[in-house]
This record gives structure tokens, C-alpha cells and sequence, in this order.
């Protein structure tokens, strides 16, 4: 989305009074039986997890209320690893299926912080080492673009609606539901008034309700020699104030994961994603987590974020109309009907077809590859030129589907997007990797060989070089 | 906590066209007082750093600086060159602590001395700690902000001293918060900035200080050094040297129009600039923004930016059509409104 159609779709959410979906269908599968849902309140700057909340959806969750946060003790987080374990092999016996939701983006942070902890803390029990494992596997899994397991609830928001206020509003979960919340009359007044608390997984610390303040003093009133009865008393009202911040959280996360289902958004097309999320998902869990640090693992790794970028996108305007226009307006989309098609025997290779569209942009550029929407139909663009009619005319050469004449045939309109290329350099890189090459483990190019030059411009070599 | 130091720079180098934050600036006293003095009501938001923010970033410092920071030759050994155990250090608050005005001044004249005894090639410390550097904006008001870096660090590779930064934050595989860098960017900016000045002071403006500053972050089992990160402050630099400039020109305006009286007085009368980041670190921001109020940048930065910051009232009425459009751009704003409430089913009236 373009920021002028952000910035006119705020304008329209402002003077409806509500958030407004962008997107046609949802970008996460349903939920499976087993979805569960976590929630922190950590220790700011500290990030350390003070309170947790977890357990399964639609049911009160579990709470820990940490008195000693910062301590070696970790045994209070032991229902919350054992928790964590029985949804991983679940999840494993289930072939990866696995959905946590989260009030937002820093509970992963405070997760992966809690897993880089203990992942491999040689004094920990097993339990809390596997718990740290699998902290830091479900945060790696986070980063990648259409995974399907953890559901970020202020994020899927945000990806699906916008709202009548600034995009740094948008960043509070609360304040954002307030244009989601059908009895709210005045959804600016009170998203306002909500950002006054935080909803970042920390405790309140507002003039009129000093909860962080005060836990941290209770803390050390707690540690210099107390009563029993008074002892008592302290971690009594520690548990009480995180507990309530905690439960707060989750409630949060509960109302925002109802707004995000209550769009009522289809989720239809994601197979490819659930499948991608599945796999990374169980062979992290069976394998380990593995850090890539050197440099050919680090590309791979990059390789792999930006193949998954890619896969979504046009997962998402393959199955999102709302997306596709939008892509159209750009050039992203080509929308147009099949003029000729080129090919000698019906059915067979050579095949090529021409397209012409009444669309003035298009992003597509010789030799790209592309598809036709909604088929098998894929080629790759051959020329790009203007039609006697004012538009576009594009041939594209067909790779697969020549057998298609439903839609290869003259007059079918069709719609062709890039070709999301998914391919990841394993073996290039590993290769790179065992021949020492300069450019990843070398700090000085090697002198380049004497030799005989070609000569001329680059750019006419390389057009010599293309297909004709 | 008032506008003072390198956390006023760093504001002014965030919004330098604020002229309220340029009052703020020279107000003496917390910013939440300048909020009450001029909207009449106690500030009701979250303020200032929390207690436990503040225990880390104590306990972080003092575990750095124990057994004569040995934590610290430990973690800037490479970028002294030298073996930790070879790394001379000097804490200045052995000799004055405090953060009074006093204590400061004399620890400035310790640092300068030091800087003048590196560049005479005397035996200097390879780390200074807790040195005092300043920024002078004098003659007028507010005529001067010191400047504190944690840490001052001779580097081998320049032969001179560049600022160093400790911040608690934990860091996991070397990644930092966005938000957080950018801010303590700008901060080792301001320093670097001072640092500039005072070597000025020393070689008469001889030696050209690296736009070059360290952080030291935390790792996150325990509260020691994580390995340092060197930045590249030319931006940093420079936006903190524009905002600088900002204030001078502020201050001569807020001087103007205050003839003698404080600094909030005349706040009604100053042009405030709100930007969305306002929101998230300025107490000011809801009472500046009320000067958008009803129109496109209440919407936020980009809105104003690509409406021309119009009233909201006035795009309305080119959905509905009850206002003309009075340009091509205007027209085009009004079918693509209309286009998009077609799309999301709003219904105009």
C-alpha cells in the first residue's frame, strides 16, 4: 500500500469512526484446536520476564508471578517450560501444526531474550534448557514472512485494518482497539485516553498508578529481614500487581485476536505458508537451534528470509483481490486480455502469447519470470511494448501450461503477477564456504589473471547475450 | 528531570524546528512542571526513567568500573591495542564525584589537562572515566551544556580520545533495538560534539576528532560488556549541530518575547512543530498537537507531509462533494477517496 493510500485511508477511517480492513482475505490460517496463547510482563531495560500467562484460548490462563525475577532460581518458570514442551511435542506428533498467540511483538522479544538465557545454561535443569530452545526457535521462526505459527496479535491487525489515527498510535494494541469496538462512539477520544497505560508487556508506572515503582520496591523491602507474617504480605501484593498487569495482557491479546477473527476475513491460499512454517518449524524442533554466524550460513540464512518475503507476496496477490488491485494501481499486476497466442502445435512447446492492457504502469521488465494468476500458466516476459490502443503490450514466452488453451486462448482475460523466485543458494554457499572464498572469508580480492579484454559497453555485451 | 545535557541536545537534534521545545529547554526545573505551569493540569502520563531502569543502568556501571575497570580494558583492550592489563585508567569520580555544578568543573579541568598531556604525547590514561566536556552556546541564557560521556577512550587507530557510552540494554547476537540506537546515536553525537570542542580548547584547533563514538552495551546473562560497537556519528554529529543552532535561534526569539519573565510564560506565542514521534518523548506533545487538531497531520507525519496538512473537514467534503475541488491534485485526492469508499463500503454521508 502506497503511503497516499494509507494516508486517505486514515482520512476515510477518521470519518467512519472505525478501523477499515485493507486486505481481502487474512494472512493467517485458521487456528487449530491446539492454539495456545502466551503473555509477559517483563522488567524494563532489565528484560527480564517477571510474569507470565499462558494456557490454551478461550480458557483462564495460567499465571507465574516471579518474586525473584533477576535470581538464579528459575524453578517458578518450571509449569510454564513444562507447558511449553507438552505443546512442542504436540505440535511435533501433529507435523509441525502449532499456533501461540501473543499481545504483540515484545512478548517474542522477551521470549527470545528468556531462551538466549538459558538455551544452554549448564546449570539449569533439562526442562528450563528446553524450554530456552524452544523460546529461541519459536522467536527465529517469528522473523520469517508469512510463518504461520505465532500470531502477533497487534501486528495481523495492523496488517489487515487501518485506522483513523497516527500509525505511531497504531503501535498501541489498546489504543488501536478502540477503532475495532463497535460501542466505542468516539474512537479518538478514547484510543487517547487507553495509550495513557502501556500495553508493551511491561507494568503501568503513571503518576496515579506506580505498579513498576512499586513492585521494585517491595522486592527490596522483601529482601532485608522481614516478619513472616509481614514477608508474607510483601509477596502477596508482588503476586497481586503482576498478576493483574499479566491477566491484563492477555486480555488484551484476547480481545485483539477476537477484532482480528471478527473482520471475518477468509482464510483461503495459504497452504504454501502453512506448508514452509510446518517444515522450518519441525526441523528446528527435532534438529536444534543453530545461530548461523559464519558468513555463508548468514547468507543462506538471508537467502531464506528473503525466499519466504517473496513466497507471501504472492501468496498474498494470489489470493487477496483487495491486494491485488492495489498492485495493479502500481504495476505490479497486469491485468489484460490475451490478444494472440503464438503457438505452431496446439498443446506443445514453442509458445507465446500476447497480452495487451489498458494499464499505463507496469513494473514487469524483459526476462522476468511470471504467472498467470489463479492457473499453472507460467512463462517469461519476452518484449514490452506500446499497443496502437495507448496501453501495454507484453509477449511472454510459456515455460509451463502450454497445454492450457482455456487460458492461452485469444480474447481470455487474465491477470499476470512476477513469479515469486524461492530458490535458496544452499549449495552455492556451502560450497563458497569449503573453497575459503575470498569475498566471505577473505579480507583482499585475488589478482585478476592477464587476459585478453572484451571490448565495449557492458550493457551491449550484454544484450549481445540475450535471447533473442 | 529537566532539559539539561546531552538529553536536550539530542531533543532539539530530534525536532530542532520546535520552538516550544526550545522553552522547555531554557526553563529551569522537570518538564513536567513547564507542563502544568502552561496547561494548568498535572502531567497524567507515564514519566522519566523507573526505578528499575535505573538499578540496572547503576549496577551495570558499577560492575564496568570495579577492580579498576577491569570489565572494560577487558572489552575495549582491541580498540586501544594494548593487553587489558597494560591499559591505564583514571575514574574522575575518585577525585570529585557528584553532579553538582562545582564537582563538574573541576572534573572538566582534569579532563582538559588529560587531553592536553595525550596530544603532548605525556603519559596519559588510555580511559577516562566519567570525564566532564561542555558545549558552549554563550552569551545568553542557558549559555553552556555540559557534557558527560561515560567513558573516553584512546583509540590506536586515531591517537586520540572518542567518546564511549555504557547502556544497560541487553544485546543478543549483536542487535540492538532500533529506536534505542538511533537515540543513543544522537547522544554520542552530542558528545562527540563536545569532545570536538574541547580538544578546540586544548590544541587550538589543531586536531581533527573522528566522527567515531562506542557503545557498550550489555549481555544478556549478567550485566557485563557485551563486545563494543563502533558508530559512525557524521549524521549524528551534524543533526545535533543543527539542533544547537535551533536553540540559538529560539533562545533569541523566546528572549525577545519574554522581556525578563520565565520561559513558559510566553509559550502560547511560540510556533510549536508536532510530529508523531512527539507522542512517544515529548510531554508537550497532546498540547502542540491540539495546533493540528482537525486537520490532515493530526493524522500523522506522512498525512500532513502528502495532504499539504489541509483541514480534515476539507477532504471530507471532496468525498462527499460538498466542497470543490480548487486543484488537479485535489481532484485526483477526491476520486481516489471516493474510489477507496466505494472499496471499503463507507458510506460517504
Amino acid at each position: 500500500m502506497s503511503n497516499m493510500q494509507d494516508t486517505l485511508t486514515r482520512v476515510l477511517a477518521r470519518h467512519a469512526g472505525r478501523a477499515l480492513p485493507i486486505r481481502s482475505t487474512s494472512s493467517l490460517s485458521a487456528d487449530p484446536s491446539s492454539a495456545i496463547g502466551i503473555a509477559t510482563i517483563k522488567i524494563v531495560t532489565e528484560e527480564q520476564i517477571q510474569a507470565i500467562a499462558f494456557g490454551s484460548l478461550g480458557r483462564a490462563p495460567n499465571l507465574i508471578a516471579r518474586l525473584d525475577p533477576i535470581g538464579r532460581d528459575v524453578t517458578d518458570l518450571l509449569p510454564f517450560a513444562r507447558f511449553l514442551i507438552e505443546a512442542i511435542e504436540h505440535a511435533l506428533e501433529h507435523e509441525g501444526e502449532l499456533r501461540i498467540w501473543v499481545p504483540h511483538g515484545e512478548t517474542m522479544a522477551a521470549l527470545d531474550v528468556l531462551g538466549h538465557r538459558y538455551w544452554r545454561n549448564q546449570n539449569a535443569s533439562p526442562e528450563i534448557v528446553r524450554m530456552g530452545e524452544i523460546c529461541r526457535i519459536l522467536a527465529h521462526e517469528a522473523i520469517f514472512a508469512g510463518q504461520q505459527v505465532i500470531a502477533d496479535s497487534a501486528q495481523l491487525l495492523r496488517d489487515h485494518a487501518i485506522t483513523g489515527q497516527t500509525p505511531i498510535e497504531d503501535g498501541h494494541p489498546d489504543a488501536m482497539l478502540a477503532w475495532f469496538d463497535r460501542a466505542v462512539t468516539d474512537p479518538v477520544t478514547e484510543a487517547r485516553q487507553r495509550s495513557r497505560f502501556p500495553a508493551s508487556g511491561i507494568l503501568v508506572n503513571t503518576p496515579d498508578r506506580r505498579d513498576d515503582d512499586r513492585i521494585e520496591k517491595l522486592r527490596k523491602e522483601a529482601k532485608g529481614g522481614l516478619t513472616a507474617g509481614r514477608l508474607s504480605a510483601v509477596q502477596g501484593e508482588i503476586r497481586r500487581v503482576l498478576s493483574a498487569g499479566v491477566q491484563r495482557e492477555w486480555d488484551l491479546m484476547v480481545a485483539a485476536r477476537a477484532a482480528f477473527w471478527g473482520l471475518g476475513l477468509p482464510t483461503t491460499g495459504l497452504d504454501t505458508l502453512i506448508d514452509l512454517s510446518r517444515k522450518r518449524l519441525s526441523a528446528a524442533l527435532m534438529q536444534g537451534h543453530f545461530p548461523a554466524r559464519r558468513a555463508d550460513r548468514v547468507a543462506i540464512e538471508l537467502d531464506e528470509l528473503d525466499s519466504a518475503q517473496r513466497v507471501t507476496e504472492q501468496s498474498m496477490l494470489e489470493a487477496d483481490g483487495a491486494a491485488r488491485l492495489r498492485a495493479k494501481r502500481a504495476g505490479a499486476v497486469i491485468a489484460g486480455h490475451v490478444l494472440a497466442r503464438n503457438q505452431p502445435k496446439r498443446g506443445r512447446h514453442p509458445c507465446s502469447i500476447d497480452v495487451e492492457t489498458d494499464q499505463t504502469v507496469v513494473r514487469t521488465r524483459r526476462d522476468d519470470k511470471v504467472v498467470v494468476v489463479g492457473t499453472n500458466v507460467s512463462g517469461v516476459v519476452r518484449d514490452i511494448a506500446v499497443a496502437p490502443s495507448g496501453g501495454i503490450r507484453v509477449r511472454i514466452e510459456i515455460m509451463n501450461g502450454v497445454r492450457s488453451t482455456a487460458t492461452l486462448d485469444a480474447g481470455t482475460r487474465i491477470e499476470i503477477m512476477e513469479q515469486a523466485g524461492a530458490y535458496v543458494r544452499t549449495r552455492e554457499f556451502s560450497q563458497a564456504a569449503a573453497r575459503g572464498v575470498w569475498m566471505f572469508f577473505g579480507d583482499t580480492p585475488p589478482a585478476l589473471a592477464p587476459g585478453t579484454w572484451r571490448r565495449g559497453s557492458p550493457l551491449a555485451i550484454a544484450r549481445r547475450s540475450r535471447r533473442p | 528531570m529537566s532539559l539539561k545535557g546531552a538529553t536536550a541536545l539530542v531533543r532539539l537534534a530530534q525536532n530542532p524546528r520546535c520552538e516550544v521545545l526550545g522553552a522547555m529547554v531554557m526553563q529551569e526545573g522537570p518538564e513536567t512542571r513547564f507542563f502544568e505551569r502552561v496547561v494548568g493540569t498535572p502531567y497524567d502520563r507515564e514519566y522519566g526513567e523507573r526505578q528499575s531502569s535505573k538499578r540496572r543502568g547503576t549496577q551495570f556501571e558499577r560492575n564496568a568500573y570495579a577492580g579498576d575497570a577491569r570489565l572494560l580494558r577487558e572489552a575495549l583492550a582491541p580498540m586501544v591495542g594494548l593487553q587489558p592489563d597494560d591499559i591505564r585508567v583514571r575514574n574522575l569520580l575518585d577525585d570529585y564525584p557528584g553532579t553538582k555544578d562545582d564537582a563538574r568543573v573541576a572534573r572538566l579541568r582534569i579532563t582538559r589537562r588529560l587531553l592536553a598531556d595525550s596530544l603532548a604525547g605525556r603519559a596519559a590514561p588510555h580511559l577516562i572515566i566519567q570525564p566532564q566536556l561542555l558545549v558552549p552556546t554563550k552569551p545568553g541564557p542557558r549559555p553552556y551544556f555540559f557534557i558527560a560521556p561515560d567513558v573516553l577512550v584512546w583509540m590506536q587507530q586515531f591517537g586520540l580520545y572518542v567518546p564511549a557510552d555504557l547502556k544497560s540494554f541487553v544485546v543478543r547476537e549483536n542487535e540492538v533495538s532500533r529506536a534505542d540506537l538511533a537515540r543513543v546515536r544522537l547522544q554520542l553525537g552530542a558528545q562527540s560534539l563536545a569532545l570536538m570542542h574541547e580538544y578546540d580548547h586544548v590544541s587550538g584547533g589543531k586536531t581533527v576528532v573522528p566522527a567515531t563514538g562506542l557503545l557498550i552495551f550489555s549481555h544478556p546473562n549478567g550485566l557485563r560488556p557485551h563486545a563494543p560497537r563502533t558508530e559512525d556519528l557524521r549524521g549524528a554529529r551534524e543533526a545535533v549541530r543543527l539542533g544547537i543552532e535551533a536553540f540559538l535561534r529560539h533562545r533569541r526569539r523566546i528572549d525577545g518575547l519574554r522581556a525578563g519573565a520565565e520561559p513558559y510564560t510566553v509559550t502560547t506565542d511560540l510556533v510549536p512543530h508536532f510530529e508523531e514521534a512527539c507522542l512517544a518523548q515529548c510531554v508537550m506533545s497532546e498540547w502542540c498537537r491540539s495546533s493540528v487538531a482537525g486537520r490532515t497531520r493530526d493524522l500523522g507525519d506522512s498525512a500532513g507531509q502528502l495532504l499539504g496538512n489541509i483541514e480534515l473537514a476539507r477532504v471530507t467534503g471532496l468525498l462527499l462533494g460538498t466542497t470543490m475541488a480548487a486543484s488537479d491534485a485535489e481532484q485526483a485526492i477526491a476520486a481516489e477517496l471516493q474510489r477507496i469508499a466505494n472499496e471499503y463500503g463507507v458510506r460517504a454521508a
